[in-house]
């Protein structure tokens, strides 16, 4: 089980975070703007379609690779790159504790955040929290 | 009707159930806190007359707690996302206030304006050994004006436009506390993703 690359959105489309584990590929300029668009656009859609007032993007599987998604009813996403062997369900859990626990904690309590526009996440402890999620989790080794 | 007084109800419940999970901490600390707040920010009024900039300044300070608080307030409640305006009132007055103040509050819409909503409650924790002095404060001071604030703030973060006064205040001699929420619209989309 592999984690590729994760990155986390603000309501503005701004990444504020990004980091990037085993990934095969360089990482191409602008590439995080195309994965907000992409996550975006597919959320709406997923939500539109949806019969019920529950639905909403949770996975999009390729040959290659999975992008898990979630979301905060603030407007903050989180797109997760991983291998196709990961789980949906587990992978959907761990991103629901980092926008609920970790994220709440490091971030939104921290006194040096701001929700504005280009507001980055940095020395927030929001990475070492993270990191320490997934490892609990079993998505890191 | 029922389908009303059903929603009331489930709203009513999930705050109760909010401030009965919620960490508590000293009543006495926060309004004694906030007092002490209130007090210093009246002191360094460079005019004695010139209350209203008090009330501005618990409002701006007010909106960035609330633009924090909604987090909490998403995670910790369970409430649902709003989808009509009716509901985020009901959410404000009967979940928030509930799960941080531990406030019984009622709302009510304001009769013609489907829009507008009235949060009228008898206790207010902020205000627990607060009396006004006869004067420009007591005329003048919207103690709690900080709640305003909050409300609009937590409300911008999802979607919302809004403003909240107070209309009445025990601390100058009305018989309850009342916040007029106006929902002046929806936020325009604000995700846009620029092409480098």
């Amino acid at each position: 089980m592999t984690l590729y690359s994760i990155y986390v959105f603000n309501r503005y489309g701004d990444t504020i975070y990004t980091k990037q584990w085993k990934r095969t590929s360089a990482v191409q300029h602008g590439e995080d703007g195309l994965v907000a668009g992409f996550v975006y656009t597919l959320q709406h859609i997923s939500s539109q379609l949806s019969s019920t007032q529950a639905g909403g993007l949770r996975a999009v599987h390729t040959p290659l690779y999975k992008i898990h998604y979630s979301e905060t009813m603030t407007g903050y996403r989180v797109a997760l790159f991983t291998d196709n062997a990961m789980s949906t369900a587990v992978v959907q859990g761990a991103l629901t504790e980092l926008l609920k626990d970790v994220f709440i904690r490091t971030v939104t309590k921290n006194p040096s955040y701001r929700h504005e526009k280009g507001m980055l996440v940095t020395g927030t402890g929001f990475e070492d929290a993270m990191e320490a999620l997934f490892r609990r989790k079993k998505l890191l080794t | 009707m029922s389908s009303s007084a059903h929603t009331s109800t489930s709203a009513a419940q999930l705050g109760n159930a909010a401030f009965d999970n919620n960490v508590k901490m000293s009543a006495e600390f926060l309004a004694l806190t906030y007092g002490a707040l209130v007090q210093q920010m009246v002191e360094e009024l460079t005019q004695e007359d010139a209350v209203e900039q008090v009330n501005q300044q618990l409002y701006n300070m007010g909106h960035r707690i609330g633009a924090r608080l909604i987090e909490e307030y998403s995670v910790r409640s369970g409430a649902a996302p709003c989808r009509t305006f009716s509901q985020a009132a009901e959410g404000v007055a009967l979940v928030g206030l509930r799960m941080f103040l531990g406030v019984s509050a009622e709302v009510a819409q304001v009769k013609d304006a489907a829009d507008t909503f009235a949060i009228s409650f008898q206790d207010n924790p902020l205000a627990l050994f607060v009396e006004l002095p006869d004067g420009p404060l007591r005329e003048y001071l919207w103690y709690s004006n900080l709640l305003c604030g909050v409300i609009t703030g937590a409300l911008s973060l999802v979607g919302l436009q809004t403003e909240a006064r107070f209309s009445r205040d025990k601390l100058r001699g009305d018989s309850k506390n009342e916040i007029i929420l106006h929902f002046k619209g929806r936020e325009r989309e604000t995700f846009q993703v620029e092409r480098n």
